[in-house]
């Protein structure tokens, strides 16, 4: 029967990335279960196997410790993000209107260079540790991207769209909402994107030195026990969950915006 | 009604401190219902002049009035069609024509009834809920063609309209242009550099020069439409057309 032996070609096809991937799995594997403990019993601590991590992550998820963490770190994240969209009707302000531009640039430009973990200090005095501290430092990785794609996408609006709109009637703020926001959505969602990736960052950085929860703070909490079981399964953690969010922003934006170029492929 | 009155029409660039003049004292007149060409090079300011009816830019000298009343800002009474099309391409075919009727407040049973009207005017039929990206450029000129009409115009204003198509589609769209304005009579302001687009459209053709932008002359067609290349009275008003744009080059 053919059908099957295509599935089965399609599948291997599909799997065929990972080949590398699987291989150095398992070289781990082996190095930790045969090379470490003749090497030195200490160092099957610092270094887990993958069986262990999985051993290690099936509890965690049992016992509901990894959801815990992080739903309190997406939590931050998602809060940090809303307060962070203020960008957006800020960066359209700044892309329209010179004199705006003009004032807030030199402001936002002396503010960006500053990386957001350099206020963790001041954000620690300023709101003790905890949620607010740990958002407001997300806020600080999520706006600046956010706010400059925005600048970026308004100024890019092609010239005749916005005439043509004008010749056919369109006021100020029919021209705003409805063909400067349209045509610098892609960019903005852009900006979405990478404020989002930075976001994410800042709040891994923010939790391992100002939180009591949240992935950040897990990871930091079990190097103090020597759990670098636990240690590695919450990096992974972090790393999947930010590919995810990144993944689910694209499908979103694809989904919501079919006729962008810029977010295709 | 649409008569457009050019009244001693000058515009002065500032280019670093320099002044240049782009348009100097056109004085003309398109009445009523009138295919007007403006001819001239690329720089002699006729996409200029074609901007400052549409109220995207203002003249440094003189006036340019519609039906007696002096242009101030875009309106939808003076509707561009653009090399580039310019359709929002976040907008399908239905949507991008019902931009400048919900701009203008009509109500959505009448905005249905006009859309319907102007995609069928301009051949779009079965095309209505496609992108622009889902069409060919010469299918997307009549998109925009049928949003600038829509709207019910006083003047329909043209940049360079078929420039960025190939020479079969040109053609096509050409007689197209002429179809739908003859079905539905619309002063028109066409700004080209072809001499044969200029003879096949209009009634009159005014020959800008170059730097400054001046009127060198109005050439009246009058040949019968749809217009025969290979018509000696065609071939004649070519070789004259040429010999003004090229004179003094």
């Amino acid at each position: 029967m053919a059908p099957p032996v295509t599935r089965t070609a399609a599948f291997g096809r599909r799997l065929r990335p990972f080949a590398f991937l699987a291989t150095l799995v398992a070289a781990w594997e082996l190095v930790c279960r045969f090379w470490l403990p003749v090497l030195d019993p200490q160092f099957s601590i610092l270094l887990p196997s993958p069986s262990v991590l999985l051993l290690t992550a099936g509890k965690m998820i049992a016992t509901g410790e990894l959801l815990h963490h992080l739903a309190d770190s997406l939590r931050r994240e998602a809060i940090a993000f809303l307060l962070a969209l203020v960008a957006v009707p800020v960066g359209i302000g700044m892309g329209w209107w010179r004199g705006l531009h003009e004032q807030l640039y030199p402001v936002f430009e002396i503010l960006r260079p500053i990386p957001p973990l350099a206020w963790i200090p001041l954000s620690i005095l300023w709101f003790g540790l905890g949620d607010v501290q740990n958002e407001f430092i997300i806020f600080l990785g999520m706006v600046f991207p956010i706010l400059l794609n925005t600048v970026a996408g308004v100024r890019q609006v092609d010239r005749n769209l916005i005439r043509a709109a004008r010749s056919l009637g369109a006021g100020q703020a029919a021209l705003l909402r409805r063909v400067v926001l349209k045509a610098a959505l892609p960019q903005i969602v852009i900006g979405l994107r990478v404020g989002l990736g930075f976001g994410w960052m800042a709040l891994v950085a923010a939790e391992l030195v100002g939180a009591n929860s949240g992935l950040g703070f897990l990871i930091n909490d079990a190097r103090s026990l020597l759990r670098t079981d636990i240690v590695i399964v919450g990096m992974l953690a972090i790393g999947i969950t930010g590919l995810i969010i990144d993944l689910a922003l694209r499908r979103l934006a694809r989904g919501l915006l079919p006729w962008s170029r810029e977010l295709r492929g | 009604m649409g008569h457009l009155s050019f009244n001693g029409v000058s515009k002065v660039y500032d280019d670093r401190g320099a002044p240049v003049t782009a348009l100097a004292n056109v004085t003309f007149d398109i009445a009523d219902g009138e295919f007007c060409a403006i001819l001239g090079h690329s720089g002699c300011g006729k996409t200029t002049l074609l901007n400052m009816v549409a109220g995207f830019e203002t003249p440094t000298g003189g006036a340019i009035s519609l039906d007696g009343r002096a242009v101030a800002g875009p309106g939808w009474d003076r509707t561009m069609i653009f090399q580039d099309y310019a359709l929002f391409p976040w907008a399908t075919v239905r949507e991008n024509i019902a931009f400048g009727l919900e701009m203008k407040k009509v109500p959505a049973a009448e905005r249905t009834e006009i859309i319907d009207h102007h995609v069928d005017l301009v051949g779009l039929s079965g095309f209505a809920d496609r992108y622009p990206d889902e069409l060919s450029g010469g299918m997307r000129q009549r998109v925009a063609i049928a949003r600038a009409l829509a709207v019910s115009p006083r003047v329909l204003l043209m940049d360079e309209p078929f420039a960025a198509l190939d020479d079969q589609n040109r053609r096509s769209m050409q007689n197209e242009l002429v179809r739908i304005w003859r079905r539905e009579p619309k002063t028109v302001m066409l700004v080209t550099h072809s001499i044969d687009e200029a003879i096949l459209l209009a009634d009159y053709v005014v020959v800008l020069s170059s730097r400054p932008g001046r009127i060198k002359q109005v050439v009246p067609i009058r040949l019968d439409r749809p217009r025969d290349e290979d018509d000696p009275d065609y071939l004649a008003l070519k070789r004259q057309l040429r010999g003004l744009i090229h004179d003094g080059e």
